[in-house]
Parts: C-alpha cells; sequence; structure tokens
C-alpha cells in the first residue's frame, strides 16, 4: 500500500501530466459544490435560524423551528399520506407497465414500434396538463362524467369526483406508466432468453417457468425499478398540488408550498427550511434502501453484454384480450388531453354538445399569442429548456468522464457529488436555491431556474451518460491520445460523436422535463420570469379555463414536435451503429 | 534508444470485495534497453506486468517509480517528477482492440494523428500521406469506407496505418493478433513483421503467445509476476532456458527433479529418480545442488542407433495420442512419465518397451 507522502506525490505527477483533464476537475467540482452543497448547507442554517428570520440577518442558532414543527399535530397525517400517495401510485404504475411491457418485449403483440413510441412521447405530457385534463372530466360539478353518468341513470349531485385521494393516486399511477415501462422494458430486453430455455428443456411448463425462473430473476430489478418510482412520487409535487389541495390530502411537499407562499401571511422560510430538512431526510432513507436494493439485484444480474433476441411466445386466443387493454390504456391516457383540445375551442368550458360544438371559435389562440405576457412566457420556456437541458449534457459528458476514467480521488467525488441531486426533493432545492438568491439580480430572472433546473436534472445526466460511457473501450480514447490529441480534442473528436445517440436522448429527457416542470418555477417565480408551465398554473387559478387549455395544447404540441423527431433520429442513430458493428463482426464479414 | 529503469508499479488497492488487501506489485524494479530499429516483444502470462510496461512507455500509466527515456529525452522520471503526457510522445500504437472509431471514415482514422497530433502536418500533405500508409497496408481502395464495414483483419490493418502514418519514433503493439482467428493470425504474423522492418521503426510488441514471440522478435523478453526472467534472443529463450517457468512457459518440456552429483569442467552428473544423465554446463551449478533438468518433447530419442550410449534408458509406452503432424506419447521410465513427440510416420503401440534417450545436448540444466 502506498504511504501519503507517495499518495500527494502521485497527486502531483498527475497535476503535471494532464493539466487539461486535472484543471477541469477541479472547475466541475467548484460549480458542483455551489450548485448542489452551498443551497443545503443554507437551507439547513436556515432551520436553525429563529422562527420567521433569514440566516443573513441573525446569528442565532436555535431548535425553536424543529421544536414546533415536531409538535405540529399534522405532521404524522402528513407523512401517512405522502407514504400513501407513493405506495399506491408505484402499484398501479409498476403493475400497469410490467404488463404492457412483458406483451411488447416477450409476446407477438403487434404495433411494438408505435407502443413504445406512443409511451416515449408521453414524455412531452406534462403532468400538469393531464390533472387539469382529469379535472375536467371528473369535477364534481359538470365534469363530463358525472354529466354523462347522471344523463345516463338519472342520478343527481357528485357521482365520481377527481378531488380524493384515491383519484389522485388514480391519476398519478397511470400517469407513471411510461417512465416504468421504459425501465422495466430494458430489463425485459436484457434478460438472456437461455435461462428460460433451460427451465422448459428441463420439463417446466410455460406457466411454469415463469413462475419459477422468469419472476425471481426479476424481482430484484423490479424492486429497484419499484423503489425508484417510490422515491419520485414520494417527491411529487404538480399532480398533489393542483388536484390534492382541493381534495384536502396534503403531503409534504405540497405542504412545503403553503408554508412559502402563505396568503395570509408573510413566508416563514425558516419553517419551511424545517420541514425541507425532514422531507430530505425521509428521502435519503429511501435512497439507502434503493442502493441496497441495487446492490442485492447486481448480484441476479442476467444482462450479459451479448446482443440476442429474447424468445417470443406467441399469444394465441389471448390476442384481442391483450389489444384491448393496451388500447383501454392508451385511450384512458389520450381523454385528457382530448377534453382540454375541445375546451381550447371553446368560448367558455361546457360538456360536448351540439350547441357548444357551434360556439367553436379560435380566439383563445388569438388571446394567447396576442398577450405579450403569454408572449414573454413562451420564450422564457425555449430559453429554460435550450439551456438547461445543453448545459446539463454537457457538464455530464465532462463529469461523466472524469468519474469513469480517471482513477483519482477527484473522479470519485464528483461522481458522488453530481448523484446527491437525486435524494433532494424539488420542492426542498427550490427553497434552497431561492433562499440563496433571494439577494442576488440572478432573482426574478429566467436564469435562476436554469441554474436550479441543471442542478435538479445533473444527476439524471451523469448517471446516463456513466452507462453509455462504460459501453465504450477505453482504448478508443487511449488511441487518440496517443495519435497526439488533447483531452479536448478527444471528448469533441470521439466522445461526443460516439456518444451522440444518448446524449440526444438524455438531452431529450432533460428538456422535456424541464419543460413541463412546474415546481421551480412556482417557487422561484417573480412577474418577470414566468414560463409556459407556471403561465398555465396562473391561468387556470385566475381561472381563465379556455385560454389555459389554448396554452396546454400548445406546449404540448410544441413539445411533441421536439421530442418525436429527435427521439426517431437518435433510435435510427443507434440501431444503424448496431447494424454497422454487427457487420464488422469478424465471423459475419466477408472473407477476404 | 528507449531506456527503462527500475520501473515499479503498485496498482492502488481496489475497494470493494478485496478492500484493505495490499495489492502484488505489478512491476518490481524492472529495467531494459531497448535498441534503435529492434523488434523488441515483452512475452509473458496474463498479469505478469507486461501490458502495465507497454502503457507506462505510451503515457496512458505511470509507474510508482522508476525512470522512462526516449531517445535521450527522459518522458518519466518519479525522482524528478517529470511526466510527458501520452500525447506528446510521438508514439504509434496499436490496440488489443485495434480500437478504430466506428464513427469515421477508414480515412478520417488514419488521417487523425496527422490532423491533432505533432508534427502539425499541412493540410495539402495530409492526403497524400494517409493514401502512402493505406497503401503500404494494402488498403488503398478503401479509403472512404466507413469503418464498421471492415474485417477483423481490415481494421488490424487500418490500425497499422493509423500507427505508422505520422512517423513515430517508437510503435507499440498490443496483442495484435489476439483478436484475429488462427488462420488469419498466421499470414499477418509475417506480413506484420516485414511490414514494420520496412519501415525501420523500434517496435515494442506484447504478446502471451509464444509462437508469435519467436518467430517475430529480435529479442525477447519474458516477464513473470512483475520482474525479468529472461533477456535473449528467441533461439536463446528456447532452447536455453534458465529457469523452471521460462521452460514451461515456452514450448512444451519435460522437467525432471534431481541432485547434481558431479561437476567436470563443461559437463555434469545430475541424479533422477530413474538415473544418472550428464548434462552441459549453464550458468553456475555445483555439486549437491538440487537441480531440474529440461528436454523438450522432441529432443528425446526413441530407440536409439546406439542402446548403450549416454543417458539411455529402458521404459514403456504408456499412451499415444495421434496429432498429425507427430504422435504424442507419454513413456514412463522408472517412476516418472515423459512426454515424447515422435514421426508420425514410425508406428508404435501402447505398452511397447522402447529405449529412450535424452541426448546430452539437449539437456538443460534449470536454475530453480
Amino acid at each position: 500500500m502506498r504511504n501519503p507522502e507517495s499518495q500527494s506525490a502521485g497527486m502531483l505527477q498527475r497535476i503535471r501530466a494532464v493539466p487539461v483533464v486535472t484543471i477541469v476537475s477541479i472547475l466541475l467540482l467548484a460549480l458542483l459544490l455551489v450548485l448542489v452543497v452551498a443551497p443545503l448547507v443554507l437551507l439547513f442554517r436556515t432551520s436553525l435560524a429563529p422562527p420567521g428570520e433569514l440566516p443573513f440577518n441573525t446569528d442565532v442558532y436555535t431548535l425553536e423551528n424543529y421544536r414546533s414543527a415536531l409538535n405540529n399535530a399534522r405532521l404524522p397525517t402528513l407523512i401517512a399520506n405522502t407514504l400513501k400517495y407513493a405506495a399506491g401510485t408505484v402499484c398501479i404504475g409498476v403493475g400497469v407497465a410490467f404488463t404492457i411491457a412483458w406483451l411488447v418485449e416477450r409476446t407477438d403483440l403487434p404495433f411494438k414500434a408505435l407502443i413504445r413510441t406512443m409511451m416515449f412521447s408521453w414524455m412531452a405530457v406534462p403532468p400538469v396538463v393531464m390533472a387539469f385534463g382529469w379535472i375536467l372530466l371528473g369535477n364534481p360539478g359538470n365534469g363530463i362524467f358525472n354529466v354523462l353518468l347522471r344523463w345516463l341513470f338519472d342520478l343527481r349531485g357528485a357521482v365520481i369526483t377527481v378531488y380524493s385521494m384515491k383519484a389522485m393516486i388514480l391519476i398519478t399511477g397511470l400517469a407513471i406508466v411510461p417512465t416504468a415501462f421504459t425501465m422495466i422494458a430494458g430489463l425485459l430486453r436484457n434478460m438472456d432468453p437461455h435461462l428460460e430455455s433451460a427451465g422448459s428443456v428441463h420439463g417446466a411448463s410455460g406457466f411454469g417457468v415463469f413462475r419459477t425462473v422468469t419472476l425471481p430473476l426479476l424481482v430484484p430489478g423490479l424492486l429497484s425499478v419499484g423503489i425508484l418510482l417510490f422515491m419520485a412520487m414520494v417527491q411529487a409535487f404538480d399532480l398533489p398540488l393542483v388536484i390534492g389541495l382541493t381534495a384536502r390530502a396534503p403531503v409534504l411537499s405540497t405542504q412545503i408550498f403553503l408554508l412559502a407562499n402563505s396568503d395570509i401571511s408573510r413566508p416563514d422560510y425558516s419553517l419551511t427550511a424545517t420541514f425541507g430538512t425532514f422531507f430530505l431526510l425521509l428521502a435519503a432513507v429511501l435512497m439507502l434502501v434503493y442502493f441496497r436494493t441495487v446492490r442485492m439485484s447486481e448480484r441476479f444480474r442476467v444482462v450479459s453484454g451479448k446482443a440476442f433476441r429474447p424468445s417470443k411466445r406467441p399469444l394465441g386466443g389471448w390476442r384481442l384480450p391483450a389489444i384491448g387493454f393496451v388500447s383501454v390504456y392508451f385511450l384512458i391516457m389520450m381523454l385528457p388531453f382530448l377534453v382540454l383540445l375541445w375546451t381550447s375551442f371553446q368560448p367558455f368550458y361546457a360538456v360536448p354538445s351540439a350547441e357548444a360544438f357551434g360556439r367553436m371559435t379560435l380566439q383563445n389562440y388569438a388571446d394567447v399569442f396576442g398577450q405579450s405576457f403569454i408572449i414573454r412566457a413562451l420564450v422564457n420556456t425555449i430559453i429554460l429548456v435550450l439551456f438547461s437541458a445543453t448545459i446539463v449534457m454537457v457538464l455530464s459528458v465532462m463529469i461523466a468522464w472524469i468519474s469513469v476514467r480517471s482513477k483519482g480521488r477527484l473522479g470519485k467525488a464528483l461522481e458522488v457529488i453530481s448523484f446527491l441531486p437525486i435524494a433532494i426533493p424539488p420542492v426542498v432545492l427550490a427553497i434552497a436555491v431561492l433562499l440563496i438568491y433571494l439577494r442576488t439580480p440572478l432573482y426574478g430572472t429566467v436564469w435562476i431556474i436554469v441554474l436550479a433546473h441543471v442542478t435538479a436534472y445533473i444527476a439524471f445526466g451523469t448517471r446516463t451518460m456513466n452507462a453509455a460511457l462504460l459501453q465504450i473501450h477505453s482504448e478508443l480514447e487511449n488511441a487518440s491520445f496517443v495519435c497526439g490529441a488533447g483531452w479536448f480534442t478527444m471528448l469533441r473528436r470521439i466522445i461526443f460523436p460516439l456518444l451522440l445517440p444518448h446524449i440526444l436522448n438524455g438531452w431529450l429527457w432533460v428538456a422535456g422535463h424541464s419543460a413541463r416542470d412546474i415546481t421551480f418555477p412556482l417557487f422561484l417565480i417573480t412577474s418577470s420570469n414566468v414560463v409556459a408551465a407556471s403561465q398555465l398554473y396562473l391561468l387556470w387559478t385566475t381561472p381563465e379555463i379556455p385560454t389555459a387549455s389554448a396554452l396546454a395544447v400548445i406546449l404540448v404540441l410544441g413539445l411533441l414536435s421536439v421530442v418525436v423527431p429527435v427521439q426517431l433520429y437518435a433510435a435510427r442513430l443507434e440501431s444503424g451503429r448496431h447494424r454497422k458493428s454487427r457487420a464488422s463482426d469478424p465471423a459475419l464479414a466477408p472473407a477476404e | 534508444m528507449l531506456e527503462l529503469e527500475n520501473l515499479n508499479k503498485t496498482y492502488p488497492p481496489t475497494s470493494g470485495r478485496a478492500q484493505g488487501a495490499v495489492p502484488e506489485p505489478a512491476l518490481t524494479d524492472f529495467s531494459l534497453n531497448i535498441k534503435e530499429g529492434e523488434f523488441f516483444t515483452l512475452l509473458g502470462p496474463s498479469g505478469c506486468g507486461k501490458t502495465t510496461t507497454l502503457q507506462s512507455i505510451a503515457g496512458l500509466e505511470h509507474p510508482t517509480r522508476g525512470r522512462i527515456t526516449m531517445a535521450g529525452r527522459t518522458v518519466f522520471c518519479s525522482a524528478t517528477n517529470t511526466i510527458v503526457p501520452s500525447n506528446k510522445r510521438k508514439l504509434g500504437m496499436v490496440f488489443q482492440s485495434y480500437a478504430i472509431w466506428p464513427h469515421m471514415t477508414v480515412f478520417e482514422n488514419v488521417a487523425f494523428p496527422l490532423v491533432h497530433g505533432h508534427g502539425g502536418c499541412p493540410r495539402s500533405e495530409v492526403r497524400q500521406k494517409v493514401m502512402g500508409a493505406l497503401e503500404r497496408v494494402g488498403l488503398h481502395d478503401f479509403a472512404d469506407r466507413p469503418a464498421p464495414y471492415l474485417s477483423g483483419g481490415q481494421q488490424q490493418r487500418v490500425a497499422l496505418a493509423r500507427s505508422l502514418v505520422n512517423e513515430p519514433s517508437i510503435m507499440l503493439l498490443d496483442e495484435p493478433l489476439s483478436n484475429l482467428d488462427a488462420k488469419l493470425r498466421d499470414a499477418m504474423r509475417v506480413e506484420l513483421r516485414d511490414l514494420v522492418k520496412s519501415v525501420g521503426t523500434t517496435t515494442i510488441y506484447v504478446t502471451h503467445d509464444q509462437t508469435e514471440a519467436l518467430s517475430m522478435s529480435d529479442r525477447i523478453a519474458l516477464l513473470n509476476k512483475g520482474r525479468l526472467e529472461q533477456l535473449g534472443t528467441p533461439d536463446q529463450i528456447y532452447n536455453t532456458p534458465r529457469t523452471t517457468f521460462a521452460a514451461e512457459f515456452v514450448g512444451s518440456s519435460n522437467i525432471l527433479k534431481g541432485r547434481v552429483v558431479d561437476v567436470s569442467g563443461q559437463r555434469c552428473t545430475v541424479q533422477l529418480a530413474f538415473g544418472m544423465v550428464t548434462c552441459p554446463v549453464t550458468g553456475s551449478v555445483e555439486k549437491g545442488q538440487t537441480v531440474g533438468v529440461m528436454v523438450r518433447p522432441h529432443g528425446i530419442a526413441i530407440n536409439p542407433a546406439e542402446p548403450n550410449g549416454a543417458n539411455c534408458f529402458a521404459g514403456t509406452i504408456r499412451q499415444i495420442s495421434f496429432i498429425g503432424e507427430f504422435l504424442d506419447m507419454q513413456v514412463a521410465v522408472g517412476g516418472e512419465s515423459l512426454r515424447v513427440f515422435v514421426n508420425s510416420y514410425k508406428t508404435h503401440r501402447t505398452g511397447e518397451d522402447v529405449t529412450v534417450q535424452l541426448p546430452v545436448d539437449l539437456c538443460v540444466v534449470l536454475q530453480g
């Protein structure tokens, strides 16, 4: 083992040997510390400030806030609600997603490509938009479902309502299916079919193989997907805000929002920070559970690097029911969007009828494009999406390269810090960002949201780039060094082109999430940095339902027009590479 | 030309399962002096430190201690903290996986060192130089082909062209033939050596394949567990291995344990389990020393013309495998079993009693 002296000597050597990489790593580390660690430190400091004070104005440390938060009679209800909401949505989401993923990956279900594209494109539909659609469909007063049911069965009052915990769980559960589908489909696709063949060769029946081989092999993977989604749902903010507040089902994230944006008194930042700290602890515990599970599932890893074609089971008589199930799911997902589309052409919200059909108008769209504040929101959104996605991906590629390839401590530190934000609930990060930049010129501009989004999504970016980079043979990079290229030339000429499909997909993910997010825009809102998502929320609560609907339609269509073509292009790029690399397999190549 | 002085390398302990365990050093006091224009091979089993040595020369890995000098220029020295980064060392390298960039054409791959590397080749000359290099490896018709549409052998030629194009002072070849199928490997072995020799660059070749090492090199360094086991020409390495490891790693061998009973001039007598053998003296042999006597399976004569000559013993054939080019036989002599290769046109059968002779000049006394 090396003694500390020779280790510091090793550090010195490295600094002289590869100055560029080391300088870049130090800069990145400093940037991450400012982006990720500083807000959290300030958050913690604020939670220790006297009630109602900001940390800049005081040097007193007190546990007063913790006392009042723990004595708060609603805290157990809040935590119970949060856990119930997360558990319910994950059960529904994973259940439906597993069924569809299994049908798509392991059976001869038709229209596989269409289903995959639709699942991915769903990312373009912001959860708030879905929630608004569901409210129009299922609100207790003039929701379409209620009107229809009353008319059909001659009932009175609210037959069903979206304003309940159960409805909220169901809606969110269906909304996370696409995300869960992507992850579970990956699990199923990478499973070596030989393991199943071995089961049936040795005498197990079709269902027996599923029960004794397939399922046990998948359990660790499914468990880690479940916990990851559970974590995301504990942190979820948008649907609990739009539906949960009216339903009187507050969760931790909405409670923090209410504390920070109280209508009756000035915001109590120190108590907010205290709740944020609790929330952070809960998320950190879940994170540890997640890592445990992942480590466990690593042991069961049946993913081999080889490309293989999993066996497809013929559906036979189940073909029609399976197609029916998938179609019903997509129909349910389309409904909220369709009702918004309908409303966007109406002067006021009305249940579809021949009479209402006659009132169709384009006035709402004219309103959207005619009002300067909405135009500004749209411009802000474009800036936000382009910059946050691009900055995240550029930083991610560099951080990932350093943490994957360099064996030093800097790389390790970068990897850990860039991963931290996964455990920080967006509301907590939003409060922390608000506290730290409140007194800077950045506050009130769209750039503070860009900054917050970069912080929030850097973990996703580095993780996907890490995974992608591991598939690239390091000799490809070493070859360029030996050929005389420097580090940046290597990144530009070798890494970026090779990772392009992954970078595009990651860019899309960040862009989509940046556009649909309402957490940061709402927490950091001023009159000058409204973006489309926050504008949508403002219009909805005003309420200007038809204008909001029109804006929602524009937002969704705008996102779709970016997501679908870029995704198709990235997929083609990647499959092209795969085909080519197969052609280069010496066994398949034509003899010389 | 290239000097390695007392290289030592210890990899940092890997975190995880074997946490806290002190790893074996990858290189221990390893020194070499390679001459200008030489085809030099680092040979050894996996984990012997040959790749670490090559990576250290390339600057992709840095020794813990030691000094590396290239043509009088110190590129690495732990004492003065000198590290010349890889891209400033003016090297050419062929990687084990060829490392052909799949997103570029053949031309772009080969042009890379000229465009981005040292020397600053003027744009107008790039095309001419790239085509010249491709001509050398016989791929001038493939210049515009995307790199993934090449067979293994073609990729290897592109890698060669890329490493030659900028006229490096030293060429590094990291097991370049290990990914080719057997037939192609035989053909490429000759071609590769001829090509490198015609360019005249100093070449360091890393392999674990003794056939490649023996047939291609001017000199071979045999490595074992991070130490230099033996240095010499292919002929020296094969015919007079110094140690048991060298004898076992290069070629097939019979190694018989024994004790030296007499040393006289150029000959010594060793007492084996089944009798006395006379061997030539190599290095220092002392009376009473425990040694191994090595004789190659094809060196042993069966039923020699003089059945009572030196080193002749009676034995019984226990087993015969027909290999095609020769018969691989196990012959029991006393309590020992000898492996003997004989011409496959001879007829032998199992159980046959034979006389085996270990010719004096073909016996080698091994040190340890």
